[in-house]
């Protein structure tokens, strides 16, 4: 398979679908490059319905996913799917590494898991593989505001990717190029406060929305809520993993990075 | 405009390394749900990835820069999408693209003819806008930013991106 440079400006396929309680988009660019007709499109219909899938088997808002089972003592976490052992598994980590800021389980119920800061970015970055799985080498996939492209959009040599304005969601505020790697924005603009320092419980309000730059989506998008719950000392934080890069919009408006 | 490509080296760099570390922590990690082995030293994360990490040592080095604020819809232009055919029926959007690209409005101005679905379509459409939107300066390829809704999805530059060509 055919990887890299594109010569010629290919018509992308765009595809968007409702999931996880958001948005998910796939653009791929080598649409010619795949012999068999409908490649494209069936790859992306799989993306959509791995998605739909993870979102069952997680979702706070459904009494028959698996968390909710675990919440209300239905089901035992050994007992639970290798999805959730490792999902768990991560944000115990991830809970370790941030001296609790980061954690999946809720403030005002501490028994109750809540995983979703770490969900989303790691089922996008989980069905990505079936792009990749297809020979696709030129797509960008946006799930509710993080992203993870490969290759190039056909004219430019990397993606664009505009940070939404956290003080208007109609307008951008930063710019970020990338080829091969995920970009993941934590924040409180767009869903109201549904982050919280769990070393303390409070609502993070430090930053106006904090993003990460790195390799991989999920711990791209995981860095991103963990740093924006640690507050002041996220963009710090981020900087001890190599290949991770963080950028902040304050809540004067101005961009900080690392 | 802040540019920071001196960035650039080191996190190419870096990225040449952390293919590496991300794999090797997953045996570093305490297995699932034991006494909880503390480590005393940060570890690397686990790898959760589904071998995504191959493909990190070619990523150029990324770029940042800090785009102009917006000023507003005073000129904006009214752009209408082509008929597409969604998983709810055909639709077609018209949406309204100010400086900044700022999208100011984004209404469907074609919906199903069934019922239940045009409510549907009319709560979350997908607007589909042609490639003239590109002129008028929506210069992303996508649009990152705190999760938003299905709702809000439909105003978005996002939306527009999504549905600028087909």
């Amino acid at each position: 398979m055919t990887v890299g440079t594109v010569n010629t400006v290919v018509a992308p396929y765009r595809s968007a679908r409702p999931v996880m309680g958001t948005i998910a988009s796939v653009h791929v660019y080598d649409r010619d490059r795949v012999g068999e007709p409908g490649v494209v499109e069936r790859t992306v219909d799989r993306v959509f319905a791995e998605l739909e899938r993870l979102e069952a088997m997680f979702s706070t808002f459904r009494a028959d996913s698996e968390i909710s089972r675990i919440n209300r003592g239905e089901l035992q976490i050994p007992a639970s799917s290798t999805e959730v052992c490792d999902v768990l598994d991560a944000c115990r980590w991830l809970d370790q590494a941030s001296d609790g800021a980061f954690s999946a389980y809720r403030p005002d119920a501490p028994d109750q898991l809540d995983p979703s800061g770490f969900v989303k970015g790691w089922a996008a970055d989980r069905v990505s593989q079936a792009l990749r799985d297809a020979g696709l080498a030129n797509w960008c996939l946006n799930v509710g505001g993080d992203i993870i492209v490969s290759g190039a959009p056909g004219r430019d040599q990397r993606w664009k990717i505009g940070i939404v304005d956290p003080r208007d969601a109609h307008a951008v505020r930063a710019t970020i190029e990338v080829s091969h790697g995920a970009v993941a924005t934590s924040g409180t603009a767009a869903r109201g406060m549904h982050l919280w320092d769990g070393r303390t419980g409070a609502n993070a309000t430090a930053f106006a929305s904090l993003t990460v730059i790195g390799p991989n989506l999920t711990w791209t998008d995981a860095f991103a809520t963990t740093a924006f719950a640690l507050g002041e000392g996220g963009l710090e934080w981020v900087k001890q993993f190599d290949g991770y890069q963080a950028m902040a919009i304050t809540h004067e408006n101005e961009v900080v990075t690392t | 405009m802040v540019a920071l490509a001196a960035l650039g080296g080191a996190f190419l760099r870096s990225l040449d390394q952390s293919a590496n570390t991300v794999r090797l922590s997953a045996r570093a990690l305490p297995s699932h749900f034991g006494n909880g082995a503390t480590a005393t030293t940060l570890a690397p994360p686990p790898d959760t990835s589904n071998g995504t990490g191959g493909d990190t040592a070619t990523v150029p080095a990324p770029t940042t820069t800090v785009a102009a604020p917006p000023t507003g819809c005073g000129n904006a232009n009214s752009v209408d999408g082509p008929v597409i055919d969604t998983r709810w029926g055909p639709v077609q959007v018209r949406a309204k693209i100010g400086d900044g690209n700022r999208v100011c409005s984004a209404d469907a101005i074609q919906t199903p003819n069934d019922h239940d679905r045009s409510v549907f379509i009319n709560q979350q459409a997908v607007p589909w806008i042609d490639d003239e939107v590109k002129t008028q300066g929506v210069n992303f390829d996508s649009i990152g930013g705190d999760t938003i809704t299905s709702d809000a999805y439909r105003e978005s530059v996002q939306a527009i991106l999504d549905g600028r060509a087909k």
